[in-house]
């Protein structure tokens, strides 16, 4: 008999402290990220603290954090695994071990700020970045199905070749830039999606991939500067008016162009553009500037960078495209 | 105009094109990190599949496994969390096939994925190597 619905069961009705779930959780989240390589985890580093650490926010998640998609439409997961009497194998499955389960997306998030801190790692993110404006250019994208990123595409359908032929037709024709690369690797190698591009062209460009690399460096940051930037950030993001706070979260997040007129057509003037980003420069730069020192030689240190962003994350949406 | 100031603010240098710059990289490696959630690189599910596929899909739809067949063509497909898994059971060596988009390269007696597919098509198309198109009806599952 699997014990597992009791277990659920025991620990959300509260006759229960949980401890007994979160072993047997640890253990199953284990099994599942044995194939995850350091890139994924916390630190940039797999052992058995980070996989331990994974496990239990991804308890916490089922536990405490109500989740909108399938199946727990707005509930907590335990509450809807008790809810709906599921068995234990669905438990399981919805918990770590489906493709979208509540720890796989612990993971993404984790590798996704690696991919940031990382240097090799970043290298991977620019390139992603830099294949995406291509393909903007020279393919259009299809749907790729539920669940799925969209899959890229030039010209019609044709014979497709396996990506290890496709990369070495490019080494031998000496393909350079991503400009000539990207339609040739979808020509030759059929409709991919962006990191399939990504993970095929990497090698051509040196980017290692994520299981080759060692642990991330982590810099723990000075608190007392922390404090002091956070009250700067804080103090200028007020001294700003809407619109340049609109157009300071857009350079933030990441926004395009066409993205930042879509919510704001004012920019579409480039006056508009101008004063915004003096204002920005005048009332929110400098404050910041005067506790980080603006040594414009050696650039700000990455954990400063991401101080700043973290602070603004709090007053604007960041995350949104 | 606009569109040149504002996408060059990268380059500008000083606190503020730095704050662009990792704004710009941080969307990129969410995008990035989601692509590849979304692909199921690393996923190994190791408990048994046939429960955990149904219960995938939420429309009710069973998920088994099918064959394909058409002229030299017999495929076999099963769905996954990835993609269809396309084994070419027979038919000559060089052929393509295509279902919604997603295209994968045949090989007789070996595996193939169309990755983000996750229902069985009433059909798939073949591609051989002369480039003539077969189209392979849903047979028994």
């Amino acid at each position: 008999m699997d014990a597992w619905p009791q277990l659920v069961a025991d620990f959300e009705a509260r006759t229960s402290t949980g401890a007994s779930l979160l072993e047997v959780f640890t253990q199953h989240v284990g099994h599942m990220a044995r194939s995850y390589p350091d890139a994924y985890f916390v630190l940039g580093r797999k052992d058995d603290d980070s996989v331990a650490d994974l496990s239990h926010r991804a308890f916490t998640v089922c536990a405490k954090v109500e989740k909108g998609r399938f199946p727990f439409s707005g509930r907590r997961p335990f509450a809807a695994y008790v809810a709906e009497a599921f068995e234990g194998r669905a438990i399981r499955y919805h918990s770590f071990y489906a493709k979208l389960s509540i720890a796989r997306e612990i993971l993404r998030d984790d590798y996704a700020k690696n991919l940031v801190r990382d240097p090799v790692l970043r290298a991977r993110a620019e390139l992603y970045k830099a294949i995406g404006d291509v393909l903007k250019e020279v393919a259009t994208a299809s749907p790729g199905g539920r669940g799925s990123p969209p899959r890229w595409r030039v010209g019609g359908p044709a014979l497709v070749r396996p990506p290890e032929v496709v990369e070495a037709e490019l080494r031998r024709r000496g393909l350079a830039t991503l400009a000539d690369q990207v339609p040739f690797a979808l020509r030759h190698g059929g409709p991919a999606s962006q990191a399939q591009l990504a993970r095929l062209l990497g090698p051509l460009h040196r980017v290692a991939e994520p299981d080759e690399l060692g642990p991330t460096a982590h810099d723990p940051g000075d608190v007392a500067l922390t404090l002091s930037l956070r009250e700067a950030v804080l103090d200028g993001w007020a001294a700003l008016g809407e619109e340049d706070r609109g157009l300071l979260a857009a350079l933030a997040r990441g926004a395009s162009y066409d993205e930042l007129i879509a919510t704001d057509p004012r920019f579409a003037h480039r006056v508009a553009v101008t004063r915004a980003v003096k204002r920005i420069t005048n009332d929110f730069v400098a404050r910041v500037e005067a506790v980080t020192g603006g040594n414009s030689s050696t650039g700000s240190p990455l954990m400063v960078l991401e101080s700043i962003l973290g602070v603004l994350s709090e007053v604007a949406d960041l995350e949104t495209a | 105009m606009s569109r040149e100031l504002y996408e060059g603010l990268e380059a500008e240098g000083g606190l503020l094109g730095e704050l662009v710059r990792l704004g710009r990289v941080r969307r990129a490696a969410r995008e990035l990190a989601s692509d590849e959630y979304e692909e199921g690189w690393y996923v190994d599910e190791t408990e048994p599949l046939a429960e955990a596929e149904r219960l995938a899909a939420d429309d009710g739809e069973g998920l088994v496994a099918a064959t394909y067949a058409e002229g030299p063509w017999r495929l076999l497909v099963t769905p996954s969390p990835a993609g269809l898994l396309v084994l070419q059971q027979e038919g000559p060596a060089g052929g393509t096939v295509e279902a919604e988009g997603a295209w994968a390269a045949l090989a007789p007696g070996e595996g193939a994925l169309l990755a983000g597919i996750d229902r069985l098509p009433p059909a798939l198309v073949v591609i051989d190597l002369d480039g003539r198109r077969w189209r392979l009806a849903r047979g028994p599952s």
